[in-house]
């Protein structure tokens, strides 16, 4: 059985603390925000936009955080949950229409490495920009090396579901890359 | 791609996005966190001016119609108004109790479907308290009209039955439109996704994020 070894919240920290243990929180998982905002949008405008507003909903949604939960997990949530929402969005949408190579130029790496990694890149970050939001949102999970039950409990699916929905996720991975 | 290409290529993509945003991330300017509450406050505040805006109809329309009892015109212009004000409060609380409800903490899965009820009561409220203004302005200055002194046994102004009928007109013309500008847009190719402006297309766009759901949840 996978455990969730992922930091919590200290339940003893006093009341006033909060918004300076929300900043390090959210400084610390910064890496879950930038990653759902960059597969869900691609125009770095765009991007920095997605990643604001689900900092601003995070925030909002603090302080019915529960504290014997994961952060990440929580944090996951929110961000899908805005990144999905916004990706609906007409305005966001049509607002910047970037071909998806430029988005992956604008991430470019500067570090130098051989072209077939960089080829593998390309193809992932295309399959991900090719799924609908809630099949990104189960293959970021998944990329993400969450367990069964951090994604039953982040996407609202029982844990079968998801079991069966990555074994298919898998298939297509090793079929279409 | 085998596993470990798909976890080598994960690794970079992600250390490249983490990168990407980290600076954006860092800079979170307070001005952005005032914007949006400003906005959702603009939005509450419009649901809350919609139940005054009932509330007003109410008053208007009970002091009319309980007035005049005895005039069919004043007692059904009366009842109209009273009957539209509920419509709003019951449409803007409606509204303001599915946003209140939207806590984005909660599965992914859940919190879509709420947002698509929200969508779709936003769009119906607009449409059946928006509409509807191409005729009720008419019964609000006869409902004014009626709080004075009323001759028994009046007739129907002639001005109200011109009024009523360009009302009507205008209100069929409008309905029209939006039926066939719809009914073009979804021959195109992107029928389905494009906005056709006719007041229903929040709901078409609840539907579409039901049946995704649904769609997900099946496969």
């Amino acid at each position: 059985m996978e455990v969730d070894h992922r930091p919590r919240m200290d339940t003893t920290m006093p009341l006033e603390d909060t918004g300076a243990d929300f900043a390090r929180l959210l400084r610390d998982h910064h890496g879950i925000v930038a990653t759902v905002a960059a597969s869900y949008c691609r125009d770095p405008h765009d991007r920095a936009d997605l990643a604001q507003e689900i900092a601003v909903q995070l925030w909002r949604a603090w302080p019915n955080y529960d504290r014997s939960r994961a952060f990440s997990t929580w944090m996951y949530r929110i961000a899908l949950n805005v990144a999905i929402s916004a990706v609906r969005s007409a305005t966001l949408r049509h607002r910047h229409a970037v071909p998806l190579d430029e988005t992956l130029h604008d991430l470019a790496d500067p570090a130098p490495h051989d072209a077939q990694a960089e080829q593998q890149v390309r193809a992932l970050h295309r399959f991900i920009h090719m799924q609908a939001p809630l099949d990104r949102a189960l293959l970021l999970l998944y990329l993400d090396e969450r367990s069964h039950r951090d994604i039953a409990e982040i996407l609202g699916l029982s844990e079968t579901n998801v079991a069966t929905k990555i074994s298919r996720l898998r298939q297509r991975i090793r079929h279409e890359l | 791609m085998e596993h470990d290409d798909l976890k080598s290529a994960w690794q970079s993509l992600e250390a490249r996005m983490a990168r990407s945003d980290a600076v954006q991330l860092a800079l979170l300017r307070e001005t952005r966190m005032t914007r949006a509450r400003g906005h959702l406050r603009m939005l509450k505040l419009g649901h809350w001016l919609q139940c005054a805006l009932g509330l007003g109809l109410i008053a208007l329309g009970v002091a009319c119609w309980t007035r005049n009892t005895d005039v069919p015109g004043l007692l059904a212009a009366g009842l109209a108004l009273h009957a539209f004000g509920v419509l709003n409060i019951v449409g803007a609380m409606l509204t303001l109790v599915l946003a209140a409800r939207v806590d984005y903490g909660a599965p992914v899965l859940t919190i879509q479907r709420q947002l698509a009820t929200l969508l779709r009561a936003y769009a119906l409220n607009a449409t059946v308290c928006g509409l509807p203004w191409w005729i009720m302005w008419l019964p609000i200055v006869v409902a004014v009209a009626g709080l004075g002194d009323v001759p028994r046994g009046a007739g129907t102004p002639g001005w109200i039955v011109w009024s009523l009928a360009i009302s009507g007109v205008g209100l069929g013309v409008t309905w029209l439109y939006g039926l066939r500008h719809r009914r073009r847009l979804l021959r195109t190719d992107a029928g389905t996704s494009v906005s056709c402006g006719d007041g229903a297309d929040g709901i078409r766009r609840s539907q579409r994020v039901l049946a995704e759901i649904a769609a997900f949840e099946a496969r």
